[in-house]
């Protein structure tokens, strides 16, 4: 199963709220992955669990090997349809 | 009224210099009235620098600075409606800015409460029209209404 990680500033606010709409697109999708929660500065240290970063800020993206989509979409609605596909693709073709 | 919202913490045709000024101002405000801390202006610019929030909308933007609950006495949600739009740098893209037209200032004392409120603050930004609404008025109490439609 793949394993998303979304970020943002403190780990409880913003990446709540797109946490929360990746999982319900995986579950109309039918698919099955798991999301979890951190903060923008944990993500270089736990990257390696993970398949998918998902963001609503920047980090130290030199140090970041793993594919990274911005969650901001999610949050102002401005193409978020668009980024949910991406995520169900992701998850789709991997 | 909400709890969230006060007039004396509402601002409409502000003019300030930047982003700075506006978080000093509007902190000073909340700290006069004992709603936040004395640390909080330092701790929000402290945060804004870090991780800013400007969020680009469309044509009208909006920025939501804050800090942690610590610094809050009272939770309330400070108002400014902006003459000239100023810079804050993109919460998504720190190295870009967005003129921000309406500012947000979270001074929130629960912690938890946050999410909930975080998700009203983005169901509002994505309404335009509501957000033209806002920068047209010239009453504060029609700026609130127009606020409490999507935040409560």
């Amino acid at each position: 199963m793949k394993n998303i990680l979304v970020a943002c500033g403190n780990g409880v606010a913003t990446s709540t709220m797109v946490a929360s709409k990746v999982r319900d697109a995986i579950e109309q999708n039918g698919l099955k992955a798991n999301v979890s929660q951190c903060k923008l500065l944990e993500v270089p240290s736990k990257q390696e669990s993970y398949d998918l970063i998902v963001a609503t800020g920047k980090f130290d993206n030199e140090s970041v090997t793993k594919p990274i989509i911005s969650g901001m979409p999610l949050l102002t609605g401005i193409g978020a349809e668009e980024v949910l596909n991406k995520i169900i693709d992701f998850i789709k073709e991997n | 009224m909400s709890s969230y919202f006060d007039e004396s913490f509402v601002f409409i045709n502000c003019k300030v210099k930047d982003d700075k000024d506006l978080i000093s101002k509007l902190s000073n405000e909340l700290y006069k009235k004992n709603i936040v801390k004395k640390e909080f202006e330092e701790q929000v610019l402290k945060r804004e620098s870090i991780y800013p929030t400007g969020l680009e909308c469309g044509t009208i933007n909006v920025a939501i600075p804050h800090t942690d609950s610590e610094f809050v006495n009272e939770g309330r949600i400070a108002v400014a409606v902006l003459e000239n739009p100023i810079k804050f740098k993109k919460m998504d893209n720190p190295d870009e800015e967005v003129e921000v037209s309406i500012v947000l200032m979270l001074a929130v004392s629960e912690q938890k409460a946050q999410i909930g409120l975080l998700q009203q603050i983005f169901a509002l930004i994505q309404n335009q029209e509501q957000l033209k609404k806002i920068i047209n008025s010239d009453d504060k109490f029609e700026v609130i209404k127009l606020i409490r439609e999507y935040i409560n």
